[in-house]
């Protein structure tokens, strides 16, 4: 359960990051507050709760050793590439170019990029993308009532 | 008594409207498709359908969430029957006799005990929602501060032991999202934390992007990250259910419905324990046992009753104590919040006719469930056959511009992102979503909560484990965390 141990490790630093940021978070004396009315109290007791759960979970898993893992062996997969595309609509596109446009290559990109290598497929992707950039903004400008970005 | 039949009726009155009924149909369509595409589950539906009805009148909107949370748990079993991979969690169970009976020829028979088992659960679960909710509306009336408190961490802590595997992993995932819940300006002096500078991050995390994001991205995500193989769907014979089916196994569906029910109260543990525990007792109590898991009627009937049931059970703490039952309920206390209903102890007293609406709206689901159980049989095996490579940038679309929509901040599209690879991540490392969302959802309860309990005490502890309900809720999340530890001695080999 080597997963589990640096995983236990990466809460407990994380909880004891929270409880040290909430310990040195003013406390607003000057304004009267009492030590249980400080803004710091709450994050700093769930810190050190996350900080006990992280140390608890790698006490368990080093006391557990060497029993064999039980989930499969962790694959990427598809994922780096999903990531990109949508990062690249969320955060590169919408915003900076007309909405439509956006969605427009999004979708088409997306389709063609995973449809690869059927050709009848990824020549549909330009018309799955119009449609879906036609019909999202008709449809939250004009019925929902929505501004788009 | 004769007071709640007139609100009902009053209800059902004032929802018999075209536009109403379209829109019930429509959503409980949406639904039904949702949760019959596996990877995408009732909890996303709802999160995204919160996005798109944010403009609409609130008894509108909620219509439209209720009757896709509705949609959703029920389509589920559409896959598990014919591909033998749950829709949703809920439908898990529904696939040890779902499928079976669909390799035996009989998958339309199969849907139309789903379709009943589904009508007959939400049924009882709305016979239960208008029975304790004005019980548990009195009881909750009793609640204070000191309560409230514990009554949030008893959500978190019960629904991390519950949901998932391994009940550290949930309580993790469940701490997490009360602290989550706490970045921003804090509710006394308006002091910002944890926003490192950060304007947009003042007003705290958003809701919904964020609910949008660790449901509705993250399990694209998960979907597109191996390549599925063609479908293959089982020959559907007739799926109109039989009337002899209910009166065979009443008991049973009864049983499951009351169980369903149950656990749809408990905060935080949702429709698939629901399941899975109504199969369970179903088949202790059978004299059929040998038959479950290789197609019995009576499991499959069990598990798509408790689900359904668990639904309006999820939403009797909703109501009354603003606890949400289960991940979908989060995201639909969530919704209720942005229209500016404010559900809690004093429902029943302030507006008792919402209870009512509420129940309206889930038998509106119930038309729409048994019209496409019966009718769209065709369609919704036709749905199955969708390619993930056309839906998932379609759904991102949606999942970007609904959390845009909320405020129109581009802040919130990147929360929506930041939470969706969190939620994706968390996952893959085997914790569960359900106790991060109430986490999130009941932080500022819990926060508010303790710091007014300690100002009203003047800084002493004490009332927080002397007053008869604190003291008992204290106890049970000692007991439950207690229990857990001590299954956690390394001589025992069942992982927990």
């Amino acid at each position: 359960m080597r997963g589990d141990l640096v995983q236990g490790a990466v809460w407990a630093l994380g909880g004891g990051v929270i409880v040290y940021a909430s310990w040195t978070m003013d406390r607003l004396e000057r304004h009267g507050a009492a030590l249980y009315t400080a803004p710091g109290l709450v994050p700093g007791l769930l810190g050190l709760v996350l900080l006990v759960l992280g140390v608890v979970l790698a006490v368990r898993a080093s006391r557990r050793g060497i029993q064999a893992e039980r989930s499969a062996a962790f694959t990427w997969g598809n994922t780096p590439l999903v990531l990109v595309l949508c990062l690249g609509y969320a955060v590169g596109l919408v915003g900076r170019v007309p909405f439509w446009l956006a969605t427009f290559v999004f979708v088409s990109a997306f389709i063609a990029v995973f449809e690869y290598p059927s050709r009848r497929r990824m020549a549909a992707a330009p018309l799955y993308g119009i449609a879906t950039a036609l019909a999202v903004t008709y449809l939250f400008e004009s019925v929902f009532l929505v501004r788009l970005p | 008594m004769f007071e709640g039949l007139i609100l009902f009726g009053r209800s059902i009155g004032g929802f018999l409207t075209v536009e109403s009924v379209l829109w019930a149909l429509g959503a409980s369509l949406v639904g039904v498709v949702i949760g019959a595409l596996p990877g995408l589950t009732a909890t996303m539906g709802v999160a995204l359908m919160t996005t798109l009805t944010l403009k609409m009148p609130p008894s509108q909107a909620l219509l439209v969430l209720v009757c896709t949370y509705v949609g959703a748990i029920y389509g589920g079993s559409r896959s598990a029957i014919l591909l033998n991979i749950p829709g949703t969690p809920a439908s898990a169970a529904s696939c040890l006799d779902g499928y079976a009976l669909a390799r035996q020829g009989r998958a339309g028979y199969a849907m139309g005990i789903a379709t009943t088992g589904s009508v007959m659960g939400t049924l009882i679960g709305m016979f239960f929602l208008a029975l304790f909710t004005p019980l548990l509306g009195n009881v909750a009336l009793k609640f204070g501060a000191y309560e409230f408190f514990w009554l949030a961490a008893f959500g978190v802590v019960i629904s991390g032991n519950l949901t998932g595997d391994d009940p550290l992993k949930g309580w993790m995932a469940g701490f997490l999202g009360l602290f989550l819940a706490t970045v921003g300006q804090e509710s006394v002096y308006a002091f910002e934390r944890f926003t490192f500078g950060t304007r947009e991050l003042a007003g705290g995390l958003s809701l919904v992007p964020a609910l949008v994001g660790a449901f509705g991205f993250a399990e694209l995500l998960i979907v597109m990250r191996e390549k599925r193989p063609p479908v293959e769907l089982s020959p559907v014979d007739s799926v109109i259910p039989r009337l002899r089916d209910v009166f065979r196994y009443w008991r049973t569906i009864v049983r499951s419905g009351c169980i369903g029910t149950f656990i749809g109260i408990i905060p935080g543990v949702g429709e698939d324990s629901a399941a899975w525990t109504s199969y369970a007792a179903a088949k202790r109590a059978s004299s059929e046992k040998e038959l479950f898991g290789k197609g019995s009627v009576e499991g499959l009937m069990a598990a798509e009753t408790g689900d359904n049931a668990c639904v309006p059970g999820a939403i009797i703490p909703v109501l009354t104590l603003q606890i949400p039952g289960s991940a979908p309920a989060a995201v639909l206390m969530a919704a209720m919040l942005i229209h500016g209903v404010r559900p809690g102890p004093l429902i029943m007293v302030e507006s008792p006719q919402f209870v009512y609406d509420i129940i309206t709206m889930m038998l509106f689901a119930v038309i729409g469930i048994l019209i496409y159980g019966l009718v769209l049989t065709r369609f919704l095996v036709q749905v199955l056959r969708a390619r993930y490579q056309v839906i998932v940038p379609i759904i991102f679309v949606l999942c970007a511009v609904g959390s845009f929509a909320i405020a129109a901040r581009l802040f919130d599209v990147w929360v929506m992102l930041a939470f969706g690879v969190l939620g994706f991540v968390l996952r893959l490392l085997n914790y569960p979503m359900a106790p991060l969302v109430l986490g999130l959802v009941l932080g500022e309860l819990l926060e508010k909560s303790l710091r007014r309990g300690l100002v009203l005490s003047d800084g002493d502890l004490t009332p927080f484990f002397t007053r008869p309900i604190s003291a008992f809720l204290c106890a049970l999340i000692v007991l439950i965390v207690l229990s857990r530890f001590i299954r956690w001695r390394p001589h025992e080999n069942r992982a927990v």
